[in-house]
């Protein structure tokens, strides 16, 4: 039985008929749509406004991290995301995967997630897939980065991507 | 299982150009035109029917669910960076083993164009699917024996890799196609890559999909093993080579 997915704008009561038509909507077999547009490779003024963008996020993420150290000595406990603010602080994080981006990879944004484990969350845009493979690669490997989960990955000539992982600073899991 | 009937018309190129972002449909005469023969040699009458979108027009998430919390809700929240307002986003999930999901977001303009096709067609539309679900939901009920597999969903302008060992998808990519000169190494390339972050030695390559038989002839060709995800058997009444059909495994499922 087909499953109850549905995109449908305006989605019907489901029934249980014994018959079901699927109707598929493809390109013609022979029509192979070429897709040529280009993504514009950012030029030099985007590439210092996105530096300029992700040095703003890792100040607000020290001032936020700053101050859940705060609040956690204030109530005197240190819980784990204390402790990870501690021990990972955003530089020591940014530094981590600069080490693994490859010439033509640039992290576009970035979330960390303080918890009982810390999650790092980035979007990255890749001059070519295969860059972006590479840093992949090199995430994949890397001891300081786990559980990493691919998420929204769209390419035409170029590749923008976002990537979740889970760092534990290289000392296994 | 036996289908029942079978019909298909070929388009004009560029008739139809699949897209997340902007309307798919070119040419609404000639897609509707094509849309009712088929409907009339089946002799579908007032059957309600599923229209199945084509690879390349939703964004594909793979989700680990926490746990009470409303999937496709979950879903809308992790879908924080689609290149157009979350409002116009129809999102959707398919539910896979592990307490993860697949997520797909289309835009509501999208949707829609497909839907018109549908209504100025004279049909009546039940569901709208999208051809990587559709797929991957059969493909995943052949989970192996514990090795990883890898299945490769080809669509006209774009594919899906995904990984997944015992029914539990680990890895899920989709790309737009390139399909120039090279395509098979690079995709042979692709699926390296993709076990790789699955984090196992490749087991058992599947394809399904739009250029499927040939794809799989080039690897034979290398010595690179790989089958087709599913084959059609004598009389099943699929008058094409099923592993090009990916839509077949919402049948499957």
């Amino acid at each position: 039985m087909i499953p109850a997915r549905d995109f449908s704008t305006r989605r019907r009561p489901r029934g249980r008929a014994g018959d079901v038509a699927a109707l598929v909507v493809a390109c013609a077999l022979l029509s192979a749509a070429v897709y040529t547009a280009l993504l514009a490779w950012a030029d030099a003024r985007h590439a210092r406004a996105s530096v300029d963008a992700a040095r703003k996020e890792i100040a607000d993420a020290n001032a936020r991290a700053t101050a859940l150290q705060a609040a956690a000595a204030a109530e005197g406990a240190v819980g784990a995301r204390a402790v990870w603010s501690v021990e990972a602080p955003p530089p020591r994080i940014v530094q981590a995967l600069a080490e693994l981006l490859p010439r033509d990879v640039r992290l576009e944004t970035l979330n960390l997630r303080y918890g009982a484990q810390l999650e790092v969350e980035m979007t990255l845009t890749a001059r070519t897939a295969a860059e972006y493979d590479l840093f992949l690669q090199a995430l994949e490997s890397s001891p300081a980065f786990d559980r990493i989960i691919l998420g929204n990955e769209s390419r035409t000539d170029a590749v923008r991507a976002s990537v979740r992982a889970r760092y534990h600073g290289g000392e296994g899991s | 299982m036996r289908i029942r009937g079978f019909s298909r018309a070929s388009l004009s190129p560029g008739a139809l150009q699949p897209s997340a972002l902007e309307p798919n449909v070119a040419s609404l005469p000639e897609v509707r035109d094509a849309v009712a023969r088929v409907a009339a040699e089946l002799g579908l009458g007032r059957t309600a029917v599923t229209v199945v979108a084509p690879q390349g027009v939703a964004r594909l998430l793979l989700l680990e669910l926490p746990a009470d919390v409303d999937a496709v809700e979950f879903a809308r929240y992790r879908f924080a960076d689609l290149p157009y307002p979350a409002a116009e986003a129809v999102v959707d999930v398919l539910p896979v083993r592990g307490g993860r999901a697949v997520a797909a977001a289309m835009r509501r303009i999208v949707v829609e164009d497909y839907e018109a096709v549908v209504a100025a067609a004279g049909l009546e539309q039940d569901r709208l699917d999208i051809t990587s679900l559709a797929a991957l939901a059969g493909l995943l009920k052949d989970a192996g024996g514990g090795e990883l597999v890898l299945d490769v969903i080809l669509g006209d302008v774009a594919y899906a890799m995904a990984a997944h060992r015992g029914g539990v998808l680990s890895v899920l990519r989709h790309r737009r196609r390139d399909r120039r000169d090279g395509e098979p190494e690079r995709l042979h390339a692709e699926a390296e890559r993709t076990a790789a972050l699955a984090g196992a030695p490749m087991g058992r390559l599947r394809v399904v999909g739009t250029g499927a038989r040939s794809l799989l002839r080039a690897w034979t060709a290398e010595g690179w093993a790989a089958t087709a995800g599913w084959e059609a058997a004598e009389g099943a009444g699929v008058p094409r080579d099923a592993a090009e059909l990916p839509w077949l495994g919402a049948l499957l499922a």
